[in-house]
Protein backbone atom coordinates (compact mmCIF):
# COMPACT_ATOMS: atom_id res chain seq x y z
CA UNK A 1 0.00 0.00 0.00
CA UNK A 2 2.74 2.36 0.49
CA UNK A 3 4.87 1.71 -2.62
CA UNK A 4 1.57 2.68 -4.58
CA UNK A 5 1.70 5.76 -2.39
CA UNK A 6 4.91 6.56 -2.51
CA UNK A 7 5.06 6.49 -6.10
CA UNK A 8 2.27 8.74 -6.47
CA UNK A 9 3.55 10.72 -4.34
CA UNK A 10 7.25 11.11 -6.33
CA UNK A 11 5.41 11.69 -9.37
CA UNK A 12 3.48 14.52 -8.11
CA UNK A 13 6.62 16.39 -6.74
CA UNK A 14 8.19 15.48 -10.23
CA UNK A 15 5.26 17.32 -11.73
CA UNK A 16 5.71 20.03 -9.72
CA UNK A 17 9.39 20.82 -10.89
CA UNK A 18 8.34 20.66 -14.38
CA UNK A 19 5.70 23.60 -14.02
CA UNK A 20 6.71 24.67 -16.92
CA UNK A 21 8.85 27.91 -17.50
CA UNK A 22 8.01 30.48 -20.58
CA UNK A 23 9.95 33.49 -21.78
CA UNK A 24 8.37 36.49 -23.56
CA UNK A 25 9.82 36.26 -27.30
CA UNK A 26 8.26 39.58 -28.66
CA UNK A 27 9.72 43.00 -27.65
CA UNK A 28 6.67 43.20 -24.91
CA UNK A 29 3.91 41.13 -23.51
CA UNK A 30 0.86 42.22 -21.56
CA UNK A 31 -0.17 40.58 -18.60
CA UNK A 32 -3.55 40.25 -18.67
CA UNK A 33 -6.51 39.62 -15.73
CA UNK A 34 -9.01 37.58 -18.28
CA UNK A 35 -7.64 35.86 -20.85
CA UNK A 36 -9.01 37.95 -23.36
CA UNK A 37 -7.05 40.82 -25.25
CA UNK A 38 -9.83 43.67 -23.67
CA UNK A 39 -9.24 42.71 -19.97
CA UNK A 40 -7.41 44.50 -17.48
CA UNK A 41 -3.49 45.14 -18.19
CA UNK A 42 -2.28 43.89 -14.79
CA UNK A 43 1.57 44.60 -16.30
CA UNK A 44 3.79 44.77 -19.33
CA UNK A 45 6.65 42.15 -19.18
CA UNK A 46 9.41 42.63 -21.53
CA UNK A 47 11.07 40.18 -23.97
CA UNK A 48 13.18 37.66 -22.14
CA UNK A 49 11.07 37.48 -19.05
CA UNK A 50 10.79 34.09 -18.00
CA UNK A 51 6.78 33.03 -16.02
CA UNK A 52 5.90 30.08 -14.97
CA UNK A 53 2.73 28.29 -17.25
CA UNK A 54 0.10 27.32 -14.37
CA UNK A 55 -2.79 26.03 -17.10
CA UNK A 56 -4.06 26.56 -20.92
CA UNK A 57 -6.93 27.86 -22.00
CA UNK A 58 -7.74 28.45 -25.91
CA UNK A 59 -5.17 30.65 -27.13
CA UNK A 60 -3.94 31.42 -23.92
CA UNK A 61 -1.29 30.99 -20.85
CA UNK A 62 -2.51 31.38 -17.00
CA UNK A 63 1.22 32.20 -15.67
CA UNK A 64 2.58 33.10 -12.44
CA UNK A 65 4.95 36.02 -12.53
CA UNK A 66 6.34 38.00 -9.65
CA UNK A 67 3.31 36.67 -7.28
CA UNK A 68 0.67 37.36 -9.37
CA UNK A 69 -1.29 34.89 -11.34
CA UNK A 70 -2.57 36.30 -14.95
CA UNK A 71 -3.06 35.57 -18.61
CA UNK A 72 -0.86 36.25 -21.61
CA UNK A 73 -1.70 34.66 -25.18
CA UNK A 74 0.48 31.95 -26.13
CA UNK A 75 1.41 33.48 -29.16
CA UNK A 76 4.37 35.29 -27.79
CA UNK A 77 5.57 32.81 -25.17
CA UNK A 78 8.31 30.10 -26.43
CA UNK A 79 9.21 27.39 -24.10
CA UNK A 80 12.85 28.62 -24.67
CA UNK A 81 14.45 32.07 -23.96
CA UNK A 82 14.33 34.47 -27.23
CA UNK A 83 17.46 34.25 -28.79
CA UNK A 84 19.97 36.90 -29.61
CA UNK A 85 19.99 38.75 -33.15
CA UNK A 86 20.99 36.38 -35.90
CA UNK A 87 22.97 37.84 -39.30
CA UNK A 88 25.11 35.92 -42.01
CA UNK A 89 25.61 39.15 -43.34
CA UNK A 90 28.86 39.97 -41.47
CA UNK A 91 30.18 36.19 -41.45
CA UNK A 92 32.53 36.23 -43.42
CA UNK A 93 34.84 38.68 -41.89
CA UNK A 94 33.60 36.50 -38.71
CA UNK A 95 34.93 33.68 -40.16
CA UNK A 96 38.18 35.32 -41.02
CA UNK A 97 39.08 36.07 -37.80
CA UNK A 98 38.10 33.48 -35.23
CA UNK A 99 40.79 31.42 -34.34
CA UNK A 100 39.70 30.39 -30.73
CA UNK A 101 36.54 27.77 -31.27
CA UNK A 102 36.95 24.94 -34.10
CA UNK A 103 33.22 24.71 -33.66
CA UNK A 104 32.98 27.95 -34.32
CA UNK A 105 34.98 28.15 -37.23
CA UNK A 106 33.44 25.69 -38.66
CA UNK A 107 30.22 26.90 -38.09
CA UNK A 108 30.87 30.22 -39.09
CA UNK A 109 32.62 29.56 -42.42
CA UNK A 110 29.68 26.73 -43.27
CA UNK A 111 26.88 29.98 -42.43
CA UNK A 112 29.31 32.06 -44.70
CA UNK A 113 29.02 29.79 -47.22
CA UNK A 114 25.29 30.03 -46.77
CA UNK A 115 24.98 33.98 -47.12
CA UNK A 116 26.35 33.47 -50.18
CA UNK A 117 23.45 30.31 -50.90
CA UNK A 118 24.82 30.19 -54.31
CA UNK A 119 28.40 30.22 -55.77
CA UNK A 120 29.00 33.74 -57.83
CA UNK A 121 28.79 31.75 -60.95
CA UNK A 122 25.13 30.62 -60.25
CA UNK A 123 24.36 33.62 -58.99
CA UNK A 124 25.52 35.69 -62.33
CA UNK A 125 23.84 33.31 -64.36
CA UNK A 126 20.65 33.41 -62.34
CA UNK A 127 20.85 37.31 -62.54
CA UNK A 128 21.70 37.18 -66.63
CA UNK A 129 18.67 35.07 -66.88
CA UNK A 130 16.49 37.97 -65.33
CA UNK A 131 15.66 34.91 -62.44
CA UNK A 132 17.02 36.88 -59.24
CA UNK A 133 17.85 40.23 -59.00
CA UNK A 134 20.76 40.94 -56.23
CA UNK A 135 20.83 44.44 -56.44
CA UNK A 136 17.00 44.92 -55.32
CA UNK A 137 17.75 42.83 -52.21
CA UNK A 138 20.81 44.97 -51.14
CA UNK A 139 18.46 48.23 -51.57
CA UNK A 140 15.30 46.45 -49.55
CA UNK A 141 18.32 45.67 -46.74
CA UNK A 142 19.58 49.29 -46.59
CA UNK A 143 16.15 50.33 -46.25
CA UNK A 144 15.33 48.46 -42.94
CA UNK A 145 14.81 50.64 -40.23
CA UNK A 146 15.38 49.98 -36.01
CA UNK A 147 12.88 48.76 -33.81
CA UNK A 148 13.13 51.98 -31.89
CA UNK A 149 12.56 54.43 -35.06
CA UNK A 150 9.26 51.84 -35.73
CA UNK A 151 8.23 52.44 -32.24
CA UNK A 152 8.77 55.85 -32.47
CA UNK A 153 6.41 56.47 -35.95
CA UNK A 154 3.84 54.17 -34.39
CA UNK A 155 3.73 56.90 -30.75
CA UNK A 156 3.23 59.40 -33.24
CA UNK A 157 0.03 57.70 -34.80
CA UNK A 158 -1.28 57.68 -31.43
CA UNK A 159 -0.13 53.92 -29.99
CA UNK A 160 -0.62 54.36 -26.16
CA UNK B 1 10.21 -3.41 -7.58
CA UNK B 2 7.38 -0.58 -9.83
CA UNK B 3 8.81 2.10 -7.13
CA UNK B 4 12.17 1.26 -8.84
CA UNK B 5 11.19 1.22 -11.67
CA UNK B 6 9.24 4.57 -11.46
CA UNK B 7 12.28 6.26 -9.65
CA UNK B 8 14.94 6.64 -12.90
CA UNK B 9 11.97 7.97 -14.94
CA UNK B 10 10.98 10.24 -11.99
CA UNK B 11 14.46 11.40 -11.45
CA UNK B 12 15.15 12.15 -15.17
CA UNK B 13 11.47 13.89 -15.53
CA UNK B 14 12.72 16.17 -12.15
CA UNK B 15 16.37 17.01 -13.64
CA UNK B 16 14.29 17.92 -17.22
CA UNK B 17 13.78 21.46 -16.16
CA UNK B 18 17.69 21.96 -14.99
CA UNK B 19 18.10 22.10 -19.04
CA UNK B 20 15.87 24.75 -19.41
CA UNK B 21 17.26 28.22 -19.72
CA UNK B 22 20.51 26.22 -19.64
CA UNK B 23 22.70 24.86 -22.50
CA UNK B 24 20.35 22.51 -23.60
CA UNK B 25 16.93 23.41 -25.23
CA UNK B 26 14.47 21.10 -25.93
CA UNK B 27 12.29 21.48 -29.32
CA UNK B 28 8.93 19.75 -29.30
CA UNK B 29 9.50 16.35 -30.84
CA UNK B 30 11.62 16.12 -27.32
CA UNK B 31 15.01 16.11 -29.10
CA UNK B 32 18.09 17.35 -27.12
CA UNK B 33 19.21 20.11 -29.12
CA UNK B 34 21.73 23.11 -28.01
CA UNK B 35 21.19 27.11 -28.54
CA UNK B 36 24.34 26.93 -31.16
CA UNK B 37 21.87 24.33 -33.44
CA UNK B 38 19.12 26.94 -33.16
CA UNK B 39 21.21 29.96 -34.53
CA UNK B 40 22.51 27.60 -37.21
CA UNK B 41 19.11 27.21 -38.28
CA UNK B 42 18.08 30.59 -38.11
CA UNK B 43 21.11 31.12 -40.47
CA UNK B 44 19.97 28.52 -42.76
CA UNK B 45 16.75 30.36 -43.05
CA UNK B 46 18.27 34.09 -43.55
CA UNK B 47 20.34 32.21 -46.52
CA UNK B 48 17.68 30.33 -48.02
CA UNK B 49 15.00 33.75 -47.42
CA UNK B 50 17.87 35.80 -48.95
CA UNK B 51 17.89 33.99 -52.11
CA UNK B 52 14.25 33.45 -52.61
CA UNK B 53 13.67 37.08 -51.95
CA UNK B 54 16.26 37.68 -55.32
CA UNK B 55 13.74 35.35 -57.39
CA UNK B 56 10.80 37.50 -56.19
CA UNK B 57 12.55 40.89 -56.81
CA UNK B 58 13.58 38.94 -60.54
CA UNK B 59 9.82 38.62 -61.28
CA UNK B 60 8.79 42.12 -59.95
CA UNK B 61 10.77 44.99 -59.82
CA UNK B 62 11.02 47.33 -56.97
CA UNK B 63 9.11 50.03 -56.07
CA UNK B 64 11.93 52.67 -55.20
CA UNK B 65 9.85 55.52 -54.10
CA UNK B 66 11.76 56.49 -51.35
CA UNK B 67 9.18 58.11 -48.78
CA UNK B 68 6.84 54.66 -49.30
CA UNK B 69 10.14 52.48 -49.07
CA UNK B 70 10.25 54.36 -45.94
CA UNK B 71 6.67 54.06 -44.64
CA UNK B 72 6.10 50.44 -45.06
CA UNK B 73 9.34 49.93 -43.21
CA UNK B 74 7.99 52.04 -39.82
CA UNK B 75 4.84 50.24 -39.93
CA UNK B 76 6.42 46.54 -40.68
CA UNK B 77 8.71 46.75 -38.34
CA UNK B 78 6.42 48.02 -35.58
CA UNK B 79 4.11 44.93 -36.80
CA UNK B 80 6.84 42.99 -36.58
CA UNK B 81 8.78 43.88 -33.09
CA UNK B 82 5.11 42.63 -31.38
CA UNK B 83 5.36 39.26 -33.11
CA UNK B 84 7.61 36.19 -31.74
CA UNK B 85 10.69 36.26 -33.33
CA UNK B 86 12.88 38.88 -32.54
CA UNK B 87 15.98 37.18 -33.28
CA UNK B 88 15.83 38.34 -37.28
CA UNK B 89 15.45 41.87 -38.56
CA UNK B 90 13.02 42.26 -41.25
CA UNK B 91 12.73 44.33 -44.52
CA UNK B 92 9.42 45.25 -46.52
CA UNK B 93 9.35 46.23 -49.90
CA UNK B 94 6.82 47.25 -52.45
CA UNK B 95 6.76 45.03 -55.98
CA UNK B 96 5.63 47.90 -58.64
CA UNK B 97 2.68 45.74 -60.10
CA UNK B 98 -0.79 46.10 -60.19
CA UNK B 99 -1.48 42.43 -58.94
CA UNK B 100 -3.01 42.52 -55.89
CA UNK B 101 -1.21 40.29 -53.33
CA UNK B 102 1.50 39.67 -51.06
CA UNK B 103 4.73 37.82 -49.80
CA UNK B 104 6.84 36.42 -47.30
CA UNK B 105 10.73 34.69 -47.79
CA UNK B 106 12.02 33.11 -44.73
CA UNK B 107 13.84 35.24 -43.10
CA UNK B 108 11.76 38.34 -42.76
CA UNK B 109 11.88 39.75 -46.33
CA UNK B 110 8.42 40.55 -46.88
CA UNK B 111 6.60 41.93 -49.96
CA UNK B 112 3.60 43.48 -50.83
CA UNK B 113 2.52 44.66 -54.44
CA UNK B 114 1.46 48.02 -55.16
CA UNK B 115 -1.84 46.98 -56.50
CA UNK B 116 -2.61 45.93 -52.86
CA UNK B 117 -1.58 49.24 -51.27
CA UNK B 118 -3.57 51.13 -53.88
CA UNK B 119 -6.97 48.67 -52.32
CA UNK B 120 -6.27 49.62 -48.61
CA UNK B 121 -8.24 52.43 -47.12
CA UNK B 122 -5.64 53.07 -44.11
CA UNK B 123 -2.78 52.03 -41.97
CA UNK B 124 -4.68 49.80 -40.04
CA UNK B 125 -4.95 47.69 -43.11
CA UNK B 126 -1.33 47.75 -44.78
CA UNK B 127 -0.59 46.61 -40.77
CA UNK B 128 -2.79 43.59 -40.93
CA UNK B 129 -1.25 42.11 -44.51
CA UNK B 130 2.20 43.17 -43.32
CA UNK B 131 0.83 41.54 -39.70
CA UNK B 132 -0.34 38.14 -42.10
CA UNK B 133 2.83 38.07 -43.83
CA UNK B 134 5.09 38.68 -40.75
CA UNK B 135 3.13 35.81 -38.94
CA UNK B 136 4.38 33.33 -42.34
CA UNK B 137 7.41 33.91 -40.49
CA UNK B 138 7.27 33.31 -36.97
CA UNK B 139 5.29 30.36 -38.04
CA UNK B 140 8.31 28.88 -40.18
CA UNK B 141 5.82 28.10 -42.76
CA UNK B 142 7.78 27.79 -45.79
CA UNK B 143 10.89 26.89 -43.52
CA UNK B 144 8.86 23.57 -42.51
CA UNK B 145 7.49 23.09 -46.38
CA UNK B 146 10.94 22.62 -47.75
CA UNK B 147 12.39 21.15 -44.28
CA UNK B 148 14.79 23.55 -44.19
CA UNK B 149 17.24 23.94 -41.00
CA UNK B 150 20.90 24.19 -40.03
CA UNK B 151 22.02 20.57 -39.36
CA UNK B 152 20.95 17.14 -40.89
CA UNK B 153 19.06 15.69 -37.74
CA UNK B 154 15.93 14.89 -39.13
CA UNK B 155 15.18 12.30 -41.98
CA UNK B 156 14.73 14.13 -45.29
CA UNK B 157 15.45 17.80 -43.82
CA UNK B 158 17.18 20.14 -46.20
CA UNK B 159 20.67 20.61 -43.63
CA UNK B 160 22.41 23.40 -44.85
CA UNK B 161 25.94 22.36 -43.41
CA UNK B 162 25.54 19.52 -45.35
CA UNK B 163 24.70 21.30 -48.69
CA UNK B 164 26.97 23.86 -48.20
CA UNK B 165 30.02 21.99 -46.31
CA UNK B 166 31.43 20.32 -49.43
CA UNK B 167 29.75 22.99 -51.63
CA UNK B 168 29.34 20.10 -54.38
CA UNK B 169 27.26 19.92 -56.69
CA UNK B 170 24.27 17.60 -55.43
CA UNK B 171 24.35 19.97 -52.70
CA UNK B 172 24.14 23.03 -54.48
CA UNK B 173 21.06 21.59 -57.12
CA UNK B 174 19.33 20.86 -53.37
CA UNK B 175 19.71 24.09 -52.42
CA UNK B 176 18.44 25.67 -56.01
CA UNK B 177 15.88 23.31 -56.27
CA UNK B 178 14.32 24.18 -52.83
CA UNK B 179 14.51 27.76 -53.58
CA UNK B 180 12.20 26.77 -57.10
CA UNK B 181 9.66 24.80 -54.38
CA UNK B 182 9.39 27.53 -51.98
CA UNK B 183 8.89 29.70 -55.53
CA UNK B 184 6.25 27.41 -56.61
CA UNK B 185 4.63 27.38 -53.30
CA UNK B 186 4.15 31.28 -52.87
CA UNK B 187 3.08 31.84 -57.01
CA UNK B 188 1.16 28.57 -58.09
CA UNK B 189 0.67 25.80 -55.38
CA UNK B 190 0.20 27.97 -52.00
CA UNK B 191 0.69 26.62 -48.88
CA UNK B 192 -1.20 24.24 -46.78
CA UNK B 193 -4.51 25.97 -45.92
CA UNK B 194 -4.11 25.58 -42.04
CA UNK B 195 -0.75 27.83 -42.53
CA UNK B 196 -3.06 30.68 -43.99
CA UNK B 197 -5.77 30.36 -41.65
CA UNK B 198 -2.75 30.27 -38.51
CA UNK B 199 -1.51 33.22 -40.57
CA UNK B 200 -5.08 35.03 -40.34
CA UNK B 201 -5.20 34.32 -36.63
CA UNK B 202 -1.59 35.22 -35.60
CA UNK B 203 -1.33 38.03 -37.87
CA UNK B 204 -4.72 39.60 -36.24
CA UNK B 205 -3.35 38.78 -33.08
CA UNK B 206 0.09 40.83 -33.57
CA UNK B 207 -2.21 43.63 -35.40
CA UNK B 208 -3.72 43.71 -32.12
CA UNK B 209 -1.01 43.86 -29.98
CA UNK B 210 0.53 46.28 -31.94
CA UNK B 211 -2.57 48.72 -31.49
CA UNK B 212 -4.33 48.55 -34.58
CA UNK B 213 -7.52 48.44 -35.22
CA UNK B 214 -8.18 44.20 -34.79
CA UNK B 215 -10.85 44.30 -37.44
CA UNK B 216 -8.13 45.59 -40.19
CA UNK B 217 -7.57 42.19 -42.12
CA UNK B 218 -11.48 41.39 -42.04
CA UNK B 219 -11.94 44.61 -43.91
CA UNK B 220 -8.83 44.26 -46.08
CA UNK B 221 -9.94 40.73 -47.11
CA UNK B 222 -13.64 41.59 -47.58
CA UNK B 223 -12.45 44.20 -50.19
CA UNK B 224 -10.05 41.78 -52.07
CA UNK B 225 -13.15 39.06 -52.47
CA UNK B 226 -14.98 41.64 -54.70
CA UNK B 227 -12.16 42.66 -57.16
CA UNK B 228 -13.41 41.66 -60.49
CA UNK B 229 -11.14 40.54 -63.31
CA UNK B 230 -7.46 38.57 -62.39
CA UNK B 231 -5.81 41.45 -60.49
CA UNK B 232 -6.11 39.41 -57.76
CA UNK B 233 -6.03 35.74 -59.12
CA UNK B 234 -2.43 34.57 -57.59
CA UNK B 235 -3.74 35.53 -54.45
CA UNK B 236 -6.89 33.55 -55.14
CA UNK B 237 -5.96 30.65 -56.36
CA UNK B 238 -2.82 30.41 -53.75
CA UNK B 239 -5.00 30.98 -50.99
CA UNK B 240 -8.42 29.25 -49.11
CA UNK B 241 -11.56 30.82 -49.65
CA UNK B 242 -12.61 34.13 -48.64
CA UNK B 243 -15.90 33.32 -46.97
CA UNK B 244 -13.75 30.89 -44.52
CA UNK B 245 -11.01 33.00 -44.21
CA UNK B 246 -13.41 35.66 -43.28
CA UNK B 247 -15.71 33.50 -40.92
CA UNK B 248 -12.80 32.68 -39.03
CA UNK B 249 -11.44 35.68 -38.10
CA UNK B 250 -15.32 36.79 -37.22
CA UNK B 251 -14.62 33.39 -35.18
CA UNK B 252 -11.47 34.77 -33.60
CA UNK B 253 -12.61 38.19 -32.86
CA UNK B 254 -15.59 37.13 -30.86
CA UNK B 255 -13.34 34.34 -28.81
CA UNK B 256 -10.79 37.09 -27.84
CA UNK B 257 -13.14 39.62 -26.73
CA UNK B 258 -12.47 41.64 -29.30
CA UNK B 259 -15.96 41.92 -31.94
CA UNK B 260 -16.18 45.57 -29.94
CA UNK B 261 -12.70 46.58 -29.63
CA UNK B 262 -10.88 49.37 -31.62
CA UNK B 263 -7.43 50.64 -32.48
CA UNK B 264 -5.62 53.03 -35.16
CA UNK B 265 -6.58 53.04 -38.06
CA UNK B 266 -4.73 56.14 -39.51
CA UNK B 267 -6.32 56.78 -42.90
CA UNK B 268 -4.32 60.03 -43.73
CA UNK B 269 -0.92 58.70 -42.94
CA UNK B 270 -1.61 55.87 -45.31
CA UNK B 271 -2.62 58.37 -48.51
CA UNK B 272 -0.54 61.27 -47.58
CA UNK B 273 2.64 58.39 -48.25
CA UNK B 274 1.16 57.14 -51.02
CA UNK B 275 1.05 60.61 -53.11
CA UNK B 276 3.73 59.54 -54.98
CA UNK B 277 2.37 56.55 -56.51
CA UNK B 278 -1.58 56.95 -56.77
Amino acid sequence: MKRPLLALALLSLTALAQAQSGYVQSRQAKLQKEPNFSAEVLATLPRGTQVEILTTQGRWYQVQHAEQQAWVSRFLISDTPPLDKVSVLDEQAQAESLVTNARQRASAVTSAGAARGLTADERQRASSAGLSNYFSVDMMENARVTPDEALEFLAAGGAQ
Amino acid sequence: MRLRQLLPIALLMAAAPLYAGQDFRTRVNNEVIDVEDLVEDVKAELAFGRELAARILGMHPIQRDQALRRYINLVGTAVAVHGSRSEIDYQFAVLDTEEVNAYAAPGGYIFVTLGALKLMKDEAELAAVLAHEVAHVTEKHIVKAVKLQGQDTEAGSLGLAHLLGGASDPARIAFAQAIDQAVNILFEQGLERDDEYEADRVGTLILTATGYDPHALHRYLDRVRLLKGDQAAILTHTHPPFSERLSRIDALLTEEGLSDATGLTLADRLNKNLEGVR
